[in-house]
This record gives C-alpha cells, structure tokens and sequence, in this order.
C-alpha cells in the first residue's frame, strides 16, 4: 500500500515565506524532508538483503518496477536497529536520479512552517546527525530536524565502506 | 550547436567512417566506376555542405580534395599510390576539423595550405590542362557526344553540383530563396535525386514531382521559373552543352517536354562553389521534402540513441510485469485471464525480440576503420597486408558492438606487427607474398562468433615458454604437463608481451590481458590458436546482447540471487553425510569431479552470509548443490544451499552505492516481484583465486588430454637406487603400493609377497628379487591371476608428457631408451623385461596356448613411434612372433609387395603420411592381401574409432598401450584362422 501525498503547492501568496515538510519520526526523533523531495511513502515492504554492501544499506526494493535501494536510517544516524527494517515505513526519494528508500520509523503529516523560523543545528549535536541535519524548527510540542537527503546519501554513494 | 551542425557532424561521421574504406579499396579496384562515383559523391557532399555552413577551411580541404578525385573520375588521372596516400591524409584532416567542430562548435584556426597545394599539384600534376578551380570543366569545344544524357549532364556528381549551385543562385537572388536557411541544402539533394531519377529513369519521384510539390507548398510561378533558369545556368557553368541543357530542363515539365524554360542566354562566367550566406528568415518549404527510395537505397530513421534505450527500458518493465502476471496465472490454474494473458505474453515477447533488433547493429560497424589501418601499418611497417573481411553485416547489439570494437582494432594491429612476416620472409617461407588478414564473424546458436586470423609466422610456443618461466607464471613441471595450446594462452596475461622489440605498433607489454578483460566482461570467451610458421588465429565467442539474459536462480541462506545461465556448465549434487570426492586442502574445498579436481567456492562464504543452522535442521543438509562455472577457462565450483528454475532477467544496473562490490553485475526483478542480485561469475573468480588462470590453464590441461590426439602420454616418475628418474607408462602400471618389505617372503629364489590372495613376485630394478627389508613403494603389474611387483625407491610425480624418445636403451637391459621429462634425462624401462624377469611364465602362456611350436608367425608391425615399437617388439618376439618392422605406410606396403608373406599385420593409426585407414585401405585392394588379418593398433578405442576402423577394413582394434589385449587378439585371429583352414 503506498500512500499518494497530498502534494498541494503553496499558493500564491504564501510563497517562498513557508516551506512544507514531511514529518517522520527515527528512533523517537521527528524529522522533516521538503515535501517536493518525496515521491512515494510505503508501508513496510519485503527488502532483499545485499551481502557486502555498507551497513546503512538495508537493501533492494521493488517499487512498481523500478529498483529502489533502501537505506537503514537508523542504522545511519548511529541507533539501534534490531528488527527494524522488517517493520519500517519507507520514504521513496531521489538523488543524482537513482530512487532511494529511507527507512523510519513512521511517517506523520505534511506540515507547513515559516521559512524565518528555521534555526541552525546545535554545534554539540552528534557527528552523525549534524552532518545530515539542515536545520532545526522548534514546534510546539517538539524539535523537528530537517534531514538533506544530499547528505543523507552522498556520504554512502561516494565512500564504500569497504 | 544548432540542429544544422549536428546534423552535419552526423551525416559527415558516417560517410568519413566509409570513405576510409573505400579509398583503401579503390586502390585495390582502380577501374571501379561505381566504387569511385560513391567516394566522390561522398567528397562532394562534405565539400557543398561546408560552403553552405561557412565552414572554409574544411570546405577548401575537401574541396581540394575532390578536384583530384575529380580528375581520377574524368580519366585525367591514374590512381596512384601517392594519389590515395594524398587524400587520406586530406581524409584526416577533414576528420580532425569535424571532432574539433563536434567539440567546440567552430572550427579551430590552422592553416591547411600544405594539404591543399599538395593536392593541387598532384591534380595538375599529371593532366595536361592548368589546375582549374571549377571542379572538371569540360572543353566546349569538344562536340562530339558520348554517352547518355546523364552521363553528359556529369553523373550524379555533375548533376548535384549543377542543382547545388541553382540553389546558391537563387538564394540569392529571390527573396524567397534568402529564407529557406537550411531548406535549401534539402532542396538541392531533392533535385539532384530528381534529376538522377527522371535520367536514370529509375521508379521514385522525379525533379517535376519536386517542382510539383514546390508549387503545392505555396510557391509562387516567378520563383519556380527563377529556379528552373538558376538550374539551366548550373549546368552551363560546369560546361554542358547548350542542346544538353534545353533536353535537362525539359524534365522539369512533365509532359510537354518541348517547352524549355526561358534560359538566360548571356553566358556566365564559369563560377566557383558559391557560398551561400545563411539568411535568417522563417523557412516556408515545407520540411517533408519527397524522400525518394531507389532501388540500392534502404528506407531508414535516423533515431536518436536515447530514445532507443527508453523503449528498451520500458519493454524490460514490460517483461517483468509479464512474468509477474504469468506467475500469478500459474497459481491459479483455470480464469478467464489466461487467454488474454497468452496472447499479452506472446506480443510481449514479439515486441522484446522487435526492440531488441533496433538496438542491432552490423559489426562491419565495428570494423570499418580496420581496412585504413591495415593499410596505413603496412606502409608504416613496410609489409604488404591484406585484409579480408566477411560476415560484416552480422548484427549484434550494440552495447556488445562497443565493447568489442578496441579488442578487435588491438589483435589486427597485432597481427599485422607481429604476425605478417616482411615480404621477403615470406617469399622465403614460400609464402605468397601478401600476408592475408582475416576477419570474419557469424552466429553461431545465440552467440557471435568472430575470428581474426593471419598466415604470418605465428607465436612460437617455445618463447612464450621461456617467457612463462622468466616472469615465474608458472613452473617447469607445471607447463610440462600443458599441451601447446595451453600454454598460448598465457599470452592474455598481464605484462605479457613476446616482441623482442617495442615498435610503435604494439609491444609496449599493454595487450592482450586487456582485450581479455574486455572480451570477458561482455560474458565472451576468447582463444587463441597458432602454429609457428603458419599463422595464428584469434576466436571471440560474444552474447548477442547483454539486457536480457537467461539466468539460474540459486539460494543460500535464505537468499537468493540469479547466476547468469551462459557462465554455468553443469550442476553437481554432493551428499553431505557421505560427501564423497570431496576434500579439502589446507581447508580449500576441491572435489573430484570425474578427471578433474574441481576448486569450490562457498557462496555464503564469499558474500560473508551468516552460517546458521536451520538448514541443519531442516533436513535439506543432506544435500549441497555445486553450480560449476566456467570464466574464460577457469573452472571452479559454487556451493549454494538450493537451485532453482532458470528464468529470463532483465538485468538492470547495480545501484551506485554498491558498485564497489564485484561479486554483482546487475540486480533484476523475478517474476514473484522480489529483487534479486545477479552474480557476476568474473568477480566470484577472482574471489576464489588471486590468480584463477594459472590453475586454469592447468585444470584445463588435465580435462582435455583424454581427448587429444597427440603422443602425450601419463608417464610415472619414479627413482630407484642407481639414481635418475626412470619413467613408466602410466597405464601400464596396475597399482602403487607401499609395503614393509620385511613381510614379503622367500619361494624358492623369489621374493613374494602376499598380495590380495595370491604371491606377487617382487622384484627390485636389476632383476634381482627384491631386499626384504624397509618399507617400499612398489609398483604393481597384473595381468589376470599373475601379478608382478617391481620395488622402487621413491615414486616421484606423474606427469603428461609427450614421449620424444632422444636415446636408445643401448643395449642396457631393462631400459628401453631415455626421454626427457619434466626438463630432466629420465629413462623409460622396458616393462617387459621386467616382467619376463619377474614371471617367466607370463608370456609364454599364451604362446603355447595359441601356437605350435612349428608355426612361427609372421608380423608386420607398421609403427612410426621408436617408443612403441620398442615396446611391442620384444613383447611381441617373446609371444613367439617373427616380427617385420615398417615405420611408416609406405615402407609397409611396399614389405607387403616384396617381403612376406606375413600372417597378420598390426598397424598404427596416427602416423605421419599415409594413416594406418589410408594403408588398410590400400592394402584390402589388392587381392593377395585383402584376406590377411589386420589389427589396428591406436592410442584411442571408443566405439566410434572401433566401428571406423571396421570400416575401413581393419579385423580388430586394440589400445596401444595394452600389450595383452593386442597378445589376445592376435592369437584368436589365428584361431579363427586356423579354423577356416581346417574347415577347408
């Protein structure tokens, strides 16, 4: 089952002062992509395991056809993440045109937030987490880190780990 | 860049890429009208076009080139060989400027005076009339009148500058003509095409259909009139005469061909190509200008390559969602869908095999470029070259098509380095002067096979041996037991190179391995065959295409992946309680795998999958499943957990992340939805062997000695205490034991050991009965009941070799002669000797059984072996034969003429000149002969070889190297003899 997002474009007026996200959470942590980054969300999906390749890579998946290589975000951001991917939400992006999975824990809702409000990421964050965090909003009843999926996965698509 | 000069670059790539071939041919064939009307045409176009894009210096150059080819055409002059070396190298210039304008977009500055005075010269050189910028006028004096009408109005040629230059003139003078911009090149060509088709009067639409059309597509009257004057005036700048003119543009008129156009009659000054200035205007002609189709002319898009990789993206989609389909269907056996679904599944496979064709490329596409090269080395290197090419409109994909086209270019280069011999070698060498190239390709059941091959002096097997040894590639003993064909692949190793001398050519050591890996990668097998002083060949077995293939789909661990089927040579399932022939060394799992030793490889091993144990449990541990592959001529085993059914996959590129992991090729989508990896059998190669060739080219040598032909022979290595190594036909030799000497016992003068419930006599190397002390590798004779051991001091090795016997035993008992083995002096024993020493009996068994001792037999034994016939003639003496020797067929027939009679002939098979086939034959011919018995003697028997030689006439066949069968045989045909006369 695969979740059609309700992609509305800012209108008119309110452009370029707001910016929508998708909101998703990782290991109790809310997160936020741009919500034009994403293509598709997915309920867990059967994963075939890749031997060899980097732990961060959970996988391949087939999305309608098309190849998708998964990405354990947990694993990514330096949590735990026994039993994880078998009952992971999948949220379908792209990068240098290849469709890339991340794997969360849940996904949320589209959330609109003032650009102005956007803060940068506190400098005693970990290694992991500010190197693929753009920002930080501070809702009301949480901290949502907005998560560059240029960062997410050049680091895996340029270095190996091998 | 606009669409224009793409356009161009497109147009003029191609007709570069045929041009180099044809003025290499025109060399060749001078006289080829046809031949030097298409290379001219093909200048002239290039020529015409470049005025038209104001590209000048690529315009002069052609053009330059063209007045020479201008004069070839017109008689004026000769083809030389400086004449084609002159524009060739014009060629390449004209190349150079077009990948600098495909680069940048202009073309680069430089100066090209050198080329085109050069080709001035050598156009006016020879002909008597000045150089002339008009490209071949004609005198108009001459009046006399040869040929058609089209050959009068200059050919195609003539006809599509006279058009050419009616264009630049009315471009220039109608307003109409200053918007047509690149309208007007399609019109000249449609003219041109026109005017060829109503001279040639082939089928296709003629100039008046093109003026025709002008008129639908708005054009008004005053501009066609303007058009039909600028064409007559064409013609009369390139000198046709007047009445040829007035005959010219009545074709313009359908119909009423009386009417010429009102032609300017002021004579124009003969004009250069114009220029034609590149207006900017919205273009009114319509774009779909009549596409006439000759005959010769095949109907083709051009389309863009991406466009075609799309469809073939989305027919693989296609695929996937088929198979999908199909695998549900078959789950739920009877449904309305599983007609239509029939029907899908067929028009999918018809569009896959359509989208797969588009993608199909001539590999002449490949080779075009070979025939200059070819040429250009043999002047460099001053050879004389041919190059002969067929099967060039084979098609294969393109991707493949790429892949091959360097390894291709490499080995002719190679071959014609090294390969062709000087022309006075050769002449030596009693070869024609000429060295010949070949190239050929052709299908060959799913696969492209092509071959490159030459009659030059070859590779001589003995120096890529030494440089085998020098670079520690492999081992003396190692290459001793390789035949000469395995040890010419070492040429695709690294560094490998047997040029004595780096030349400009090839040689710098970079080579072979490389075409190898290329090959390789593609899924092809490459082989390399040479016989010093006739030539050597190169064989390239490709896919056909690489997006979809067929592949095994195996499990371990739970997991599974795809095995590209074209990599798999068989599957083996091993028990895992008994696992019989299976073992290991230094832990590295080998298993026997009939007459070879299999190197295996654990999947879950290699992909670092977790062992677990719930295979265990399952039960399914009973059984392991052995996936043998096959990389180049490695051969090793896999070991996975499961196998399952083989299925067509669309392989679809790894994800960039895991690219770094060479154990995959692709990564596809089964028919159940799941993705799977596809194993790349190159990578799992490497990960069995830092070095698979090497133990490949071994393994290799011993699956394939049971099928050669030639005199190698499994030959056992042995010391004994006088020193050197003694050898022993393998396949004389029963067993190998070792025994404490101390339990053998005394008979009489004999030392005997009880050996599987009887006494073999032992025996050491003088004769004598054997010590009986210390513990003692003996080796083991049996011949039914009677068994006979000969002690040794140390078995050594076992090694194929063929026996090239250098000494005679001269006269030492026992010893047969020496040979060398495994690079030492090693002496071949006298099995026989041994053996009568050993068991006196042995022999004579038989002869009492089978002869009387008054009937002497006579035999011929026609052998060209000295080992052979060393062996058998005792034997045979010893068995109470009277034994004639022939060496060869000749000298056997003629013994027969002369000599005899003999009771019974045996004779060799393979022998150098007449085969023993050829000599039976002869021999049944002639009538006192044709009823003597005639036993073949081969160091092969199956049932094949048995019937063969039946037919040809032989009464018995036996092995070489079995001595009591050939014994056996011989005393039933004199049996069998025997009662025939006693019948009678």
């Amino acid at each position: 089952m695969s979740t059609a997002l309700d992609r509305k474009a800012p209108a008119g007026a309110a452009e370029a002062t707001t910016e929508d996200y998708v909101t998703m959470t990782i290991g109790g942590q809310s997160f936020g992509i741009p919500v034009l980054n994403v293509r598709d969300v997915l309920s867990p999906q059967i994963i075939t395991r890749i031997p060899l390749a980097a732990a961060e890579i959970a996988g391949s998946l087939n999305l309608r056809g098309r190849i998708v290589t998964a990405i354990n975000m947990r694993t990514r951001l330096g949590l735990p993440s026994e039993g994880f991917v078998e009952r992971a939400m999948a949220v379908v992006v792209e990068h240098d045109d290849e469709p890339f999975s991340l794997l969360v824990d849940e996904v949320g809702e589209v959330l609109r937030v003032p650009l102005q409000r956007r803060e940068s990421v506190p400098a005693t964050l970990d290694e992991r987490w500010r190197e693929v965090s753009q920002g930080i909003y501070r809702l009301e009843d949480r901290l949502l880190l907005v998560l560059s999926v240029t960062s997410v996965l050049g680091a895996i698509c340029a270095a190996p780990v091998h | 860049m606009d669409d224009l000069l793409k356009d161009f670059l497109a147009e003029t790539c191609e007709a570069l890429d045929v041009l180099d071939s044809e003025i290499v041919e025109l060399e060749q064939r001078p006289g080829d009208p046809a031949l030097l009307g298409s290379i001219f045409r093909v200048m002239h176009t290039i020529k015409g076009t470049c005025g038209f894009l104001g590209l000048p210096r690529l315009e002069a150059v052609a053009h330059a080139a063209e007045d020479v080819l201008g004069r070839v055409r017109d008689g004026e002059l000769t083809i030389s060989h400086d004449v084609i070396s002159r524009v060739l190298v014009a060629l390449d210039r004209i190349k150079e400027l077009v990948a600098s304008l495909g680069q940048t977009g202009a073309e680069p500055a430089g100066e090209d005076r050198e080329i085109i005075d050069a080709l001035r010269r050598i156009a006016s050189g020879e002909a008597d009339a000045p150089a002339s910028t008009a490209p071949a006028a004609t005198d108009p004096v001459a009046t006399e009148k040869k040929g058609t009408l089209f050959e009068r109005a200059g050919a195609a040629s003539g006809i599509d500058t006279a058009c050419e230059l009616a264009c630049a003139g009315f471009a220039d003078k109608s307003a109409e003509g200053g918007a047509l911009e690149s309208e007007l090149l399609k019109l000249q060509f449609a003219l041109a095409k026109g005017f060829e088709v109503a001279l040639q009067k082939t089928p296709g639409i003629d100039v008046a259909d093109v003026l025709t059309c002008l008129a639908d597509n708005g054009w008004t009257g005053e501009d066609i009139a303007l058009l039909e004057t600028e064409i007559g005036q064409g013609f009369r700048v390139l000198g046709i005469e007047e009445d040829d003119i007035a005959a010219l543009c009545a074709h313009l008129h359908r119909g009423k061909p009386d009417t010429a156009p009102a032609a300017a009659p002021v004579p124009v000054p003969a004009a250069k190509a114009p220029e034609a200035p590149a207006a900017s205007a919205p273009a009114k002609v319509n774009a779909e200008k009549p596409e006439a189709a000759g005959p010769g002319q095949t109907q083709a898009l051009r389309v863009n390559i991406n466009a075609l990789e799309d469809l073939m993206t989305l027919v693989s989609e296609l695929v996937l969602t088929r198979n999908q389909l199909l695998q549900i269907m078959r789950s739920h056996g009877d449904s309305p869908f599983a007609a239509p679904l029939q029907r899908l599944n067929q028009v999918t496979t018809e569009l896959q095999e359509s989208v797969m064709m588009t993608r199909m490329q001539p590999i002449g596409n490949a080779w075009g470029k070979l025939p200059r090269l070819v040429r250009d080395l043999s002047q460099e290197v001053g050879k004389k070259i041919e190059l002969a090419m067929t099967g060039a409109d084979t098609e294969l994909d393109r991707q493949v098509l790429e892949s091959i086209r360097d390894p291709l270019t490499h080995m002719v280069r190679n071959s014609a380095d090294h390969g062709i011999e000087m022309a006075a070698d050769r002449l030596a060498a009693g070869k024609p002067e000429h060295g010949t190239i070949e190239l050929s390709a052709r299908h060959e059941g799913g696969h492209i096979v092509v071959v490159v091959s030459d009659d030059g002096r070859g590779l001589p097997t003995a120096r890529i041996r030494d440089k085998v040894l020098a670079n520690g590639l492999a081992t003396e003993i190692q290459l001793e037991g390789m035949s000469e064909q395995q040890i010419q692949q070492f040429i695709f190793r690294p560094g490998f190179s047997t040029a004595a001398a780096v030349t400009s050519v090839s040689g710098r050591g970079v080579g072979m391995d490389v075409v190898r890996n290329n090959i390789e990668k593609i899924g092809g097998i490459i082989e390399f065959q040479s016989t010093e002083g006739v030539g050597s060949r190169f064989t390239i077995k490709i896919p056909l295409t690489l997006a979809i293939v067929s592949a095994l789909i195996v499990e371990c661990e739970g997991e599974r992946f795809a095995l590209p089927q074209n990599s798999v040579v068989e599957l083996v399932r091993i028990n895992r309680t008994t696992s019989k022939g299976l073992e290991d060394i230094n832990g590295h799992p080998v298993y026997r795998l009939r007459d070879r030793l299999l190197p295996l490889v654990s999947l879950c091993e290699i992909l670092g999958l977790p062992q677990t144990d719930t295979a265990v449990e399952a039960g399914e541990a009973d059984s392991m499943y052995v996936v043998v592959s096959q990389v180049g001529a490695f051969v090793f085993g896999i070991i996975v957990d499961k196998v399952f059914d083989t299925e067509e996959i669309v392989v679809k590129p790894v994800s960039r992340c895991m690219r770094h992991i060479s154990c995959f090729s692709g990564t596809t989508i089964l028919g159940d939805g799941r993705v799977i990896m596809i194993l790349d059998p190159n990578g799992l190669a490497t990960a069995v062997s830092a070095a698979p060739h090497a133990e490949a080219a071994a393994l290799a040598g011993n699956a394939r000695t049971g099928s050669r032909r030639d005199e190698a022979v499994s030959m056992l290595v042995f010391e004994a205490h006088d020193g050197g190594p003694k050898a022993v036909p393998l396949s004389l030799v029963a067993r190998l034991e070792e025994t404490d000497l101390a339990t053998a016992e005394k008979a009489g003068a004999l030392t005997v050991l009880q050996y599987r419930g009887g006494l073999m006599p032992l025996i050491d190397l003088d004769g004598n009965p054997a010590e009986r002390k210390g513990k003692r590798p003996i080796l083991v004779f049996v011949d039914g009941q009677r068994m006979l051991g000969l002690v040794v001091d140390r078995v050594v090795d076992i090694v194929e070799a063929p026996l090239d016997m250098q000494l005679s035993g001269g006269g030492r008992p026992g010893t047969l002669g020496s040979a060398i083995i495994a690079g030492a002096a090693t002496d071949i024993i006298d099995t026989v000797h041994y053996l009568r020493q050993g068991n006196a009996d042995w022999f004579e068994v038989k002869t009492e059984s089978a002869f009387g001792a008054d009937s002497e037999r006579n035999v011929l034994l026609v052998e060209d072996s000295a080992f052979f016939r060393n062996l058998l003639i005792p034997m045979l003496t010893v068995a109470g034969y009277s034994v004639t020797v022939a060496e060869h067929a000749e000298a056997a027939i003629s013994l027969c003429k002369d000599g005899g009679p003999f009771d019974v002939i045996v004779s060799d098979i393979e022998m150098p000149g007449l085969s023993g086939f050829d000599l039976v034959r002869k021999l049944r011919a002639d009538e006192k002969m044709s009823a003597v018995p005639i036993v073949a003697l081969s160091s092969h028997a199956n049932p094949k070889d048995i019937a063969r030689g039946r037919e040809a006439g032989f009464t018995d066949y036996v092995t070489k190297l079995d001595p009591t069968a050939l014994l056996n045989v011989l005393s039933r045909t004199h049996a069998e003899e025997s009662r025939k006369e006693d019948a009678a």
